[in-house]
């Protein structure tokens, strides 16, 4: 395994106090490497999705630490923490991910923007290729369809190349075709740009297209699984739920 | 449903509060105008029952006339009434303009607005109703009380010496003998009162041998009706009499005319701003209505009625209406009270009393409150009742149904069309009977706003992204994305634009109309008026202020004026209607050039009258004609009419020779006197002469024309300038306006905002994007409005360019400050929507549904 991306270290999160309080994590230690694309699963509750919000700064920690690289989140106020989400993070959420009043390609250089920085125009260029919405660039999300939406959401988290990219159910609304294509695009750019994903679903044929499997439950790392494929995770499932 | 639509009021409790502060405001102003009027009224009616309280009957003059001191009769007719049987006790009074008190350093005590009177006290308790406060009454040439609001303002108290100038009279020395109160108090509503005995006014008044009336006791058990009957026949011409209870009805009447004028003049502004408010709450239950389409759907799905879902929308803003309506009601009286200390700031001190509030200040504020949001909301709780059942189970937003974009087009471009119509009657129309032009104009220019707010969504994009394009540049992505949010509702971004369209319009036509008049005053005295110094009243609102024609006689003598031209001005009636009458000399067109329509206005004689071309076509007179002239005193008498002027200076004049004025009007003073300087003489030079001439004659203020020209402006601009404050009221209602649509786009967007915070758009940013688009939207407004004003004000004075305002100017600096300011008005309005979208958590904000 390579450095880490970035890591969570005995994280908790509590939500709610006294009879109303959930425990969504619970002490969970975790690295998600460098050029690798790392699913994160588990049931409805399981604290998939927490983890990935504590992890991309856009929710507080209980206990532990959090680390971007080598910046502990947990030391950075809200403009330090929105510079980070802008310059060194990139996310796909599963619906309403585009500005309705920007085109695709200016929803792809949106972070950029907003930051004042100008876009490698080549690396643009080569990921709304690859991505094959070359065409569709003018548009607004209207005129997309939602498959194409969810890729101009993934070139726009590629786009800035960040350290690090949070899906979060990325396919959860997609039909299975457009689903397969968007996952198979998330999957080319780790392993041709060597971009780093972490994943959350609880699709087992999303997980597949990773590298590596989280499994969550209860708040806790429960297993781990490297080269999956549909029938193993299934499996692996079948037994975590048995 | 009516505990669904009250859960409803309460859950949107913040958008509703600011949709009824805009109807609190409106109210408030016009139940405070109400409050305060009533007030003043009920006041001067316990005042004018207290004055004439043991005055049986009233003798005076009859008079039709506002800008005249009235009318006077002969001392002796009216002594004689004292024979008559049953009249117990007869007193005597003369009150006439023009007296006046100087200050301590000769300046002029009041005369800014209310006259300045010059007065009789022969009797402590008398008519006129002045209770001596301190000292005794006056006797002789050299006495004088004074009103104790002029005394105390002066710091004269009994014993001192004042300076009086009179219409007959420079400034002379008078000992104070005693200080008078009117019943309670110290002047009236800003008038100041010089009294002296009788014989004293009579001769400083120009008035020997005439009273204005007098005041009557009956014998006691006599009957007022009877005696009143027996005085009848005896008056001399045009007197009347009355019994004592008429005559402080009709006094107080008076009081109670102007103050409807001055009430009327108030609730212009109230409505509207309630007008304005009007097109808020449309907005605000139509954006509330989208935003709960799901909720009203799940309604309809579960069995509601369309009508139900429509009146449950109408019931929340009936419910709206009346708490708003109360609760202006109770903001009217902090605005009456705000109304008061405003006008004792500016010296105006008017009976203080306990707030009234009349019930038809309750019915009236409560009924257009309430009508007016509930009307508001007829469009939007039609829309809710069209929410179809299905839309419950469908993912997004319904998308309101737009009205096919030639329709609206359509639509738009024939409201205009009536308003302009109904607007151009209003101009140019000229009514003998039915509703006064000023109604067709005002109703015309709503019509018109009404329409260009149907048109301007069609317009809202590409002008919000031309408005846009500066704050893009200026501000990146945040400026960008207000700029396209700012054109993304057009319907949404026009109402908002629309009620501030409204106000700034408005203010833009009382710029334009301002400037115009300015530049019209600036034709006339810069080419019109062929003079080099003139002497006139400073108070130039009250046109029976006069002087001594001796300033006249020495100027004429003196020789560093090559030419010097007199000009008298009174009121009398022409055809039933009050018209200024001037005496003029015969060098009369030397100093105001006239396009000569005809021989004859410059060799006047005896008997004959040239008039303005504008005056001979209203009266439809022509050359040789006679014209009757209905004289106070002389009653009608008849002129030849030898010319007809043409030229703006000789708007609307009447001219007679000065024996005839003289005869005609009891008055030798002079209104204005104009003089050219002689060769070699320098326009310093001249004004100290004339000045040394005017010495001790204040009311002959000299001034270079220039200075009379920056005057004349000075005093247009406070005119503009209250207006404008007025205006102020409809402008901060379309702002709140302005933070209400703010408040609900972002509630609105929630997880875009979310979305942006998430890619990293900052806080500041964020709040940035939200005080953006508040601008964009806000200039849009006014723009419109500014564009509507100034065709507005163009269209007026049209309309008014036979009266003489032949200026058009548009106040270029003026109205882009207008803009400007409204702009960054805009941005203060969307500070708090703004921090609160900065303060959205980035993680719920995503996952708001």
């Amino acid at each position: 395994m390579t450095t880490a991306a970035a890591r969570a270290e005995n994280v908790t999160k509590v939500y709610g106090y006294d009879e109303t309080r959930v425990t969504a994590l619970d002490d969970v230690t975790v690295a998600f490497g460098s050029s690798v694309f790392t699913a994160i699963m588990g049931p409805s509750g399981s604290g998939k999705s927490t983890l990935m919000h504590v992890m991309a700064g856009l929710d507080d920690l209980s206990g532990g630490r959090v680390f971007v690289g080598d910046e502990d989140l947990s030391l950075l106020d809200d403009k330090e923490l929105t510079q980070l989400r802008r310059d060194r993070i990139g996310f796909v959420f599963q619906a309403f991910n585009l500005v309705p009043t920007l085109t695709a390609i200016e929803n792809i250089t949106l972070p950029m923007d907003i930051a004042g920085r100008a876009p490698d125009q080549e690396w643009v260029d080569h990921v709304v290729e690859t991505i094959g919405l070359s065409d569709r660039l003018s548009h607004r999300p209207v005129e997309l369809s939602g498959g194409q939406q969810q890729r101009v959401a993934a070139a726009r988290a590629l786009a800035s190349r960040p350290e690090i990219i949070f899906a979060d159910e990325p396919s959860g609304n997609l039909d299975s075709r457009s689903g397969a294509e968007l996952l198979s695009f998330l999957r080319q750019a780790v392993r041709e740009f060597g971009q780093t994903i972490v994943m959350v679903t609880h699709d087992a044929i999303a997980a597949s297209y990773s590298d590596r499997i989280v499994f969550l439950g209860d708040g806790r790392v429960v297993d781990e699984m490297t080269e999956p494929n549909p029938e193993k995770v299934l499996d692996r499932i079948k037994s975590l739920e048995g | 449903m009516l505990k669904a639509t009250l859960k409803n009021i309460f859950a949107h409790k913040i958008r509703l509060a600011l949709t009824a502060l805009s109807i609190i405001l409106g109210v408030g102003f016009i139940a405070g105008t109400y409050i305060y009027t009533d007030t003043i009224g009920r006041a001067f009616d316990g005042i004018f029952a207290d004055a004439f309280e043991g005055v049986d009957i009233v003798v005076s003059s009859a008079s039709d006339l506002q800008f005249s001191e009235g009318g006077f009769l002969p001392e002796e007719d009216i002594n004689a009434l004292a024979a008559v049987e049953g009249v117990d006790d007869l007193q005597t009074y003369i009150q006439g303009f023009g007296v006046i008190i100087l200050n301590k350093e000769g300046e002029p005590l009041g005369g800014q607005g209310p006259p300045q009177f010059g007065a009789n006290f022969d009797s402590a308790d008398v008519a006129g109703g002045f209770t001596l406060r301190d000292g005794g009454l006056p006797v002789g040439p050299t006495e004088v009380v004074l009103d104790a609001g002029s005394a105390e303002s002066a710091g004269f108290s009994v014993g001192d010496t004042v300076q009086i100038v009179a219409p007959t009279a420079a400034a002379t020395d008078y000992t104070v003998v005693g200080i008078a109160g009117f019943g309670e108090l110290d002047n009236l509503g800003g008038a100041t009162f010089a009294l002296f005995d009788l014989p004293t006014i009579q001769s400083l008044l120009d008035k020997d041998g005439l009273l204005s009336g007098a005041s009557i006791q009956v014998t006691p058990g006599a009957d007022v009706d009877q005696v009143i009957a027996r005085i009848e026949p005896l008056l001399p011409d045009r007197g009347t009499v009355v019994s004592g209870q008429t005559a402080a009805e009709e006094q107080a009447g008076q009081i109670q005319e102007g103050l409807a004028f001055f009430n009327t003049f108030l609730l212009t502004f109230g409505f509207i701003a309630l007008f304005v408010g009007s097109f808020i709450i449309a907005n605000t239950f139509r954006i509330i209505v989208t935003q709960r389409s799901r909720e009203l759907a799940l309604l309809r799905a579960l069995g509601a009625t369309a009508g139900q879902v429509n009146r449950m929308v109408l019931i929340e803003a009936l419910a709206v209406g009346l708490v708003a309506s109360v609760v202006g009601i109770g903001v009217g009286f902090g605005i009456a009270v705000l109304l008061r200390t405003a006008l004792d700031t500016f010296g105006v001190e008017l009976p203080a009393a306990s707030l009234t509030l009349a019930p038809r200040t309750i019915a009236v504020s409560m009924v257009v409150g309430v009508a007016i949001t509930v009307l508001s909301a007829i469009l939007p709780a039609r829309r809710a009742a069209r929410v179809p059942p299905v839309a419950a189970l469908r993912d997004t937003m319904t998308t309101p149904r737009r009205k096919a974009l030639t329709t609206r087009g359509i639509t738009g471009a024939v409201v205009v069309a009536v308003g302009l119509g109904v607007l151009a009657i209003g101009l140019f129309a000229n009514f003998s009977n039915g509703p006064p032009e000023i109604a067709y104009v005002g109703l015309g220019a709503a019509v018109v706003f009404i329409g260009v707010s149907i048109l301007s969504p069609l317009v809202a994009r590409p002008v919000a992204r031309f408005i846009g394009w500066p704050f893009a540049r200026l501000f990146g992505v945040p400026g960008k994305l207000a700029r396209e949010n700012a054109g993304r509702t057009p319907r949404r971004t026009s109402a908002t634009a629309a009620a501030l369209m409204i106000g700034i319009t408005l203010v833009t036509l009382a710029a334009v109309m301002a400037a115009s008049i300015r530049g019209t005053v600036d034709e006339i005295l810069g080419t019109g008026i062929d003079a080099d110094l003139i002497a006139a009243p400073a108070n130039q609102f009250d046109p029976t202020a006069s002087f001594t024609p001796d300033v006249a006689d020495a100027a004429k003598a003196n020789s560093d004026f090559a030419d010097v031209t007199r000009l008298k001005l009174r009121s009398a009636l022409v055809n039933g209607s009050e018209t200024f009458i001037a005496g003029v000399e015969n060098n009369f067109d030397a100093f105001f050039p006239l396009d000569d329509g005809s021989a004859g206005t410059t060799l006047l004689q005896p008997g004959e009258i040239w008039v303005a071309q504008g005056v001979a076509e209203a009266n439809e007179w022509s050359l040789g004609d006679d014209v009757v002239i209905d004289f106070q005193n002389t009653g009608e008498q008849t002129f030849t009419l030898v010319g007809v002027a043409v030229g703006d200076t000789a708007e609307g004049i009447l001219a007679i020779t000065i024996d005839d004025y003289v005869t005609n009007f009891g008055s030798s003073t002079d209104s204005q006197v104009y003089a050219k300087l002689a060769a070699g003489v320098t326009l310093d030079q001249g004004k100290a002469t004339l000045e040394s001439i005017a010495e001790g004659v204040p009311t002959a203020n000299v001034q270079t024309l220039e200075e009379l020209q920056s005057d004349a402006e000075q005093q247009i601009n406070q005119l503009l300038n209250l207006i404008t404050g007025l205006l102020g009221l409809a402008v901060v209602i379309a702002l709140i306006g302005v933070t209400n649509t703010m408040t609900l786009s972002v509630y609105e967007r929630t997880r875009e905002i979310g979305l942006l915070r998430a890619v990293g758009l900052s806080r500041l940013q964020t709040r940035r994007m939200i005080r953006s688009e508040a601008s964009i939207i806000s200039i849009f407004g006014a723009s419109l409005g500014v564009a509507i004003g100034i065709f507005f004000g163009w269209a007026i004075l049209q309309a008014l360019q036979d009266q003489g305002f032949t200026a058009f100017v548009i106040p270029y600096g003026t109205v882009l400050l207008w803009i400007i300011v409204t702009g960054i008005l805009g941005v203060i309005f969307a500070l708090l929507p703004a921090w609160r979208a900065s303060k959205l958590n980035v993680l719920e904000a995503i996952s708001y549904e």
